[in-house]
């Protein structure tokens, strides 16, 4: 899962990407949680569960007769992307903001232990999100070739 | 294979064959797989024909990609022309009614007698038009059926099984005399051709179950507008003169059928000719149904009574009449029976139509507000839809509106709105829907328990592109295009419309 997240690597950068691939400063190898499995794994979900209920959940704006537009498909496309954006934000700032990302990949420090840069900030979380949403929609469009034959009303959407 | 030959004579035989049409495209249950209608009319040019015939030849071609094996019931029912042609070819055609007595070749003995017996008026009467309401003429001049080849085709196309169902009405000219010579000469043995051979099947068609429906008066016409001698003051008189006489046709029809209407609708006064185009009438919808009563297997122990030599045992006399006498009525002052044949199929076929586009609007004409049937694009869900739903997709699209059989079936769906928008305008109005909304649900007039799916996210014409997208898959999928659209849209009207009492 994390090397599809690496492929948005230039986004967030190498070092929050080596903190969500679960490396541990103080045992420098990679013995923490893997994030990019459970971030990844809830991008499937919620991505399943949007491609579920455009497709088959009987309720106005889904599997319905006037929902089977390319621009319907693109905007639960985009609100699962969105939800998955918050997610990945919201998880890596809390994070960023309690301290859990390791010291070494947070700063450069010189040999007084001084910090002489920054290795991680708050946009690399705002980037690590948006990688989500594309990573999301990459599973939405999986899932809706997957999925969307036995669509009563939507199986031709988005492309007819 | 057994068909029904329906012999309409006159104006208002071809009316019921059209109501009858009508009927027909919409699905009615008919017991029979094909309807030969024959139409007896010298005036082969009045509108009443005109539109009649249009309106079959249409339905000839829809027929032909209706599906027949399927649940479809749209234009299930065949419909054929015996030889291409809706009229029976009449041998003699001469226009004024002396030139046919051959009244000028007369002595002047027998030219006096001619004189007393019939009005300057009626000897110069041009009979290309009909006859004006002149049984008596009409009598002289039809009673050419046995003398020549009319009935060749029609004898060589019988079968045994086939029945025969006659429609006249019996205040006119054609009609009223032209039933009884029909109904003789039918039932007349060994009527022989030009060629001096008895007609092929003859005596099939002697034997065969023969109705009949009679239709007394339901309309008047005003002041004439030309020199037409038609006086609806007559009406009455002709009829009772005309009843009297039809008393002898007792045992000699299996199923005759009565029908009128006291409450009249004034026509515009036209002798005949292009001019003569009547608005339907529920009368004339209610004599179609009589055909269908006919035919129908399971009356056919009440309809037909005959011996073991097939001889008619009693003719039986049946009438048609509504539940309450009212001005203006609908499918709640029909009887069970006559709910049961008509509600789910004109309804279901009404709901097509609307799905294409067509209603009725009022449309200012020269300052005079008209109401009109047109397409609506607004209301025209097929197109709006199609390029959207999963059912039309890779079948429906393109120039598929634009071929012939879907262009003739949306002729007739327009055709059909306009004769329930004619039934609306008798003063005995016939109001079973609301022809103006641009609803999919409530459009059917009365308190009729129609079971209709109800699904709380979907309104209006969503629920029918619902029912379409859910039926696509049913078909048979080695169906022509055109054949898979009438099935598909036959599927999905009996589910939106299912009428159970």
């Amino acid at each position: 899962m994390g090397t599809i997240y690496c492929w948005f690597e230039s986004l967030f950068g190498q070092n929050l990407g080596e903190y969500l691939w679960g490396y541990s400063c103080d045992t420098q190898v990679y013995s923490n949680k893997n994030l990019f499995n459970s971030i990844g794994l809830i991008a499937i979900l919620i991505s399943l569960i949007f491609v579920l209920a455009y497709y088959y959940l009987p309720l106005k704006f889904f599997n319905h007769p006037r929902s089977n537009r390319w621009w319907n498909w693109l905007i639960i496309l985009l609100l699962s992307g969105i939800i998955n954006f918050l997610i990945g934000y919201g998880w890596t700032i809390n994070d960023f903001l309690n301290g859990n990302i390791g010291d070494c990949l947070m700063y450069t420090r010189d040999s007084d232990g001084n910090i002489v840069s920054q290795l991680i900030y708050k946009k690399d979380c705002w980037l690590f999100g948006l990688s989500c949403f594309f990573i999301s929609s990459m599973f939405f469009i999986v899932w809706s070739y997957i999925l969307k034959w036995w669509s009563r009303n939507c199986r031709h959407s988005p492309i007819f | 294979m057994s068909k029904l030959y329906v012999f309409g004579i006159g104006g208002t035989g071809a009316r019921v064959l059209k109501s009858l049409t009508m009927l027909l495209a919409a699905g009615v249950d008919c017991d029979i797989e094909t309807i030969v209608p024959i139409i007896i009319d010298r005036d082969i040019s009045n509108k009443d024909l005109s539109r009649t015939r249009l309106l079959i030849e249409d339905y000839i071609i829809v027929n032909k990609i209706a599906p027949k094996n399927g649940r479809n019931r749209f234009f299930k029912t065949r419909i054929e022309l015996l030889n291409g042609e809706l009229c029976l070819q009449l041998k003699d055609n001469t226009q004024k009614f002396d030139d046919f007595i051959g009244r000028t070749t007369m002595c002047r003995e027998n030219q006096a007698l001619v004189d007393i017996l019939f009005s300057k008026e009626t000897l110069k009467l041009d009979m290309t038009e009909g006859f004006q309401g002149n049984p008596n003429i009409g009598s002289i001049v039809l009673n050419q059926f046995d003398d020549n080849d009319v009935f060749k085709n029609f004898a060589n196309d019988f079968k045994d099984g086939d029945k025969i169902f006659i429609i006249s009405s019996i205040f006119g000219g054609t009609g009223a005399s032209g039933f009884p010579l029909l109904r003789r000469t039918l039932q007349t043995p060994n009527i022989k051709g030009t060629d001096g051979q008895v007609l092929p099947n003859w005596g099939l068609v002697n034997k065969a179950q023969i109705g009949s429906i009679t239709v007394l008066p339901y309309f008047v016409v005003g002041n004439p507008t030309d020199e037409s001698l038609i006086n609806s003051d007559t009406f009455i008189d002709k009829t009772r003169a005309a009843l009297s006489y039809y008393k002898t046709e007792d045992k000699k029809i299996d199923t005759l059928f009565y029908i009128a209407d006291k409450l009249t609708s004034t026509y515009p006064h036209h002798k005949g000719g292009d001019l003569q185009k009547n608005d339907a009438h529920f009368v004339e919808l209610a004599a179609a149904m009589a055909i269908l009563d006919f035919i129908n297997i399971d009356k056919l122990n009440k309809n037909v009574h005959r011996n073991r030599d097939n001889i008619i045992d009693s003719t039986t006399y049946k009438e048609f009449g509504i539940r309450s006498n009212l001005a203006e009525f609908n499918f709640d002052h029909l009887t069970d029976t006559t709910k049961r044949l008509i509600i789910n199929p004109l309804a279901r076929f009404l709901l097509f139509a609307k799905y294409m586009g067509y209603s009725v609007a009022k449309e200012d004409i020269d300052g005079k507000e008209e109401l009109l049937v047109e397409k609506n694009n607004n209301n025209d869900i097929f197109n709006k839809e199609h390029r959207h739903q999963p059912y039309a997709r890779k079948r429906f699209i393109g120039d598929f509106r634009q071929k012939n059989a879907i262009q003739k079936l949306e002729t007739i769906q327009v055709r059909f709105f306009e004769w329930l928008l004619e039934m609306e305008k008798q003063n005995r109005k016939f109001t079973p829907f609301n022809l103006f909304t641009s609803s999919a649900i409530e459009f059917i007039n009365g308190h009729l328990n129609i079971i209709q799916p109800r699904a709380f996210n979907l309104k209006n014409w969503a629920i029918v592109d619902h029912e379409l997208n859910g039926q696509t898959g049913k078909i048979d999928k080695s169906l022509e295009n055109e054949s898979r659209f009438i099935e598909l849209f036959y599927r999905v009207t009996e589910k939106i419309i299912n009428y159970k009492n």
